[in-house]
């Protein structure tokens, strides 16, 4: 029964057809890399000491033992390497991982509006990270004592992990997840960490509240080397199931049962995800902070240029997550020199009027909810 | 090899949503399962499915027990077509329809995917359907669209394979409703066993090989169209008066029914 479609002749043996979709979809990947690229060159370029894209690559190369014949003063090389780049590679690695977090979990939920603040995560993290300031030297003094200078980003990470496990039990019932539960629970968990935050800046002393405030707001600004080498695998482990979970994710848009019957193991597609968001988030805002908007926003975009396939989403998602939290990051530190604005409002700035304009667009999106 | 289920029996609490109910869906045939609203039709396709866990009973699915199977060897060879589907993404419909080939894919679709997929659609009368968006379409096309997909995902391989329906003519206009069973039909000449719930008598016997009546959770008859759809079993199921006839052109009975007195409300 061979078919006698019209896409025929643009088809090749083996070969998916050719359609404009497919062709704006292979093109989209290639120019998203660029203008990370382009945004990186910008990042690490405009402050208050100018860094050429030409002077970045002589610096990156004499770096690597390559001698060239750019120019460029040591003072250049001095704050590419300590300051500008370690922030722009923390922007890339958080922007990417929020992301594509945001992207994985929107598709588990079959919801375009779900987010990893959404269910909580973001905002056990913060909790936990506010409970370390303000008892840092009274009832946490152990843990301090135990990480030293690396108790806050550790009781943030664990408060994330802790709070998406508790949802997941709370969500889970007889070994299956009740995604309008684990939404629900995530409203609940928002309510009481909100409260308990609260609780701490009520008691905050003035050095505490400022504190507090970073952690809420969000900021690339304590990004070093250091800071980079202990989120890295953090990370990593957390992106190396994402290549696997983009056709998964594409059949339990049909609905969970109807992704079973196609043969996957839904519940475990569901295990990873969570611990992927768990590990991406937590370890994410151990680091910066509260960073609003990414994850709801950028695969928002991605589905609007591409449509709904996470084969294309997933690793959009990852791209332009990452040249939109460092352009936010470039705002947020040169639009009020000599100060420097916290990135979670750049972000929220941007992202709260655009996906207002995302609703009043496109109405049927609210009746998803 | 064909797909058993033996004395199935699920609870909701102290409630027997169906009790032991056996039946047999057998590769080339068509099974037809009628019975009135919460008779626990639903339940047993769920059960087969593997969705929903028994209190007792089990199924298995040629030599194997159901739960036995490797989540994707099973896709391979049995597809299920759900009453409604909950998607709400805007893929194409053929992008909708390509899934179905998902348990099959090693790394990407080949042209023997795509040309399936081309296929299923032509058989369905969905072609000119393929580049919309899936949310844009009507009820039935979508009904359509969903039959495209769960075809696709069992167009060929290893018999025995087998196709359960819920419900395949909702939302379908008479003419769907009946090319629908064809492709049902068609299918089970490629040893395809299909189980499907339907709600018109009439359709089930034009097209069933044989007819489950569920009633309350529980078998009340089974057999051949002829055998089982007389006015005294359907009126024990339904509590409505009907008139049997033979169908003029078909070798198959036809079922009217009468109007009952017991819709007249009293004033």
């Amino acid at each position: 029964m061979a078919s006698t479609s019209k896409r025929e002749g643009l088809r090749f043996q083996d070969e998916a057809p050719v359609t404009f979709q497919t062709l704006r979809t292979t093109l989209t990947l290639p120019l998203l890399a660029v203008s990370l690229v382009i945004v990186v060159l910008l990042g690490v370029g405009i402050g208050a000491v100018e860094i050429t894209p030409t002077q970045v690559v002589g610096i990156l190369l004499d770096e690597f033992g390559v001698e060239t014949d750019i120019a460029f003063e040591e003072r250049q090389r001095a704050v590419l390497m300590v300051i500008r780049l370690p922030r722009v590679v923390m922007g890339i690695l958080i922007g990417g991982s929020l992301a594509v977090s945001g992207a994985a979990i929107q598709g588990m939920f079959r919801n375009p509006l779900a987010d990893p603040g959404l269910i909580g995560i973001s905002s056990g993290a913060a909790l936990a990270a506010a409970l370390m300031i303000v008892f840092r030297e009274t009832l946490l003094s152990g843990v301090v004592g135990m990480f030293g200078d690396w108790a806050l980003p550790v009781a943030a990470f664990i408060g994330g992990v802790l709070t998406t496990v508790v949802i997941y039990h709370l969500a889970s019932v007889g070994g299956r997840t009740q995604v309008a539960t684990m939404l629900l629970s995530g409203i609940a968990v928002n309510a009481m960490a909100g409260a308990g935050i609260g609780m701490m800046v009520f008691i905050a002393t003035e050095d505490q509240l400022r504190d507090i405030t970073f952690w809420s707001l969000g900021s690339l600004g304590r990004s070093s080397w250091q800071t980079v080498r202990v989120m890295l695998p953090f990370l990593a482990l957390a992106m190396i199931p994402v290549p696997f979970l983009a056709r998964s994710l594409n059949a339990m848009l049909l609905g969970e049962a109807e992704a079973g019957h196609l043969g996957i193991n839904v519940e475990r597609v569901k295990t990873v995800v969570v611990v992927m968001v768990a590990l991406a988030v937590g370890a994410g805002v151990a680091v910066t902070g509260i960073i609003g908007f990414v994850g709801l926003i950028v695969p928002h975009l991605m589905r609007m240029f591409t449509g709904p396939d996470h084969r294309v989403v997933l690793p959009g998602s990852l791209l332009l997550g990452a040249t939109l939290l460092v352009g936010a990051d470039l705002v947020a530190r040169t639009i009020v020199v000599p100060a420097e604005l916290p990135i979670g409002i750049v972000t929220a700035l941007v992202g709260g009027p655009f996906f207002l304009y995302l609703l009043l667009r496109d109405r049927t999106i609210g009746n998803l909810l | 090899m064909k797909l058993y289920a033996n004395h199935l029996t699920v609870r909701v609490g102290a409630k027997a949503l169906i009790a032991d109910v056996s039946l047999t869906v057998t590769p080339g045939e068509i099974l037809a399962v009628v019975g009135p609203n919460g008779a626990g039709k639903s339940t047993v396709l769920k059960v087969l499915a593997g969705e929903i866990g028994t209190h007792g009973g089990s199924v298995t699915v040629g030599k194997q027990e159901l739960s036995t199977w490797r989540k994707r060897d099973l896709a391979r060879v049995r597809a299920v077509l759900p009453q409604r589907s909950s998607l709400s993404f805007g893929f194409a419909a053929r992008e909708v329809v390509l899934m179905g080939r998902t348990p099959h894919l090693k790394g990407g679709e080949t042209y023997e995917d795509h040309r399936i997929v081309d296929d299923a659609m032509q058989l369905t009368r969905t072609e000119h359907l393929a580049d919309r968006t899936y949310t844009t379409l009507s009820g039935g096309e979508q009904q359509r669209v969903q039959l495209a997909r769960v075809l696709a995902q069992i167009w060929e391989g290893d018999a025995p394979r087998y196709l359960l329906l819920d419900e395949p003519t909702n939302n379908l206009d008479l003419s769907h409703q009946h090319s629908t069973l064809a492709i049902a039909r068609q299918f089970t000449r490629r040893g395809v066993g299909v189980l499907a719930i339907l709600h018109d008598l009439n359709l089930a016997a034009q097209y069933a090989d044989s007819i489950v009546v569920l009633k309350d959770g529980a078998v009340l008859a089974e057999g051949t169209p002829s055998s089982v759809l007389t006015p005294e079993t359907i009126g024990k199921t339904y509590n409505i008066p009907v008139i049997v006839q033979q169908h003029p052109q078909m070798d198959c009975p036809l079922i009217v029914p009468l109007p009952s007195p017991t819709f007249e409300l009293e004033t």
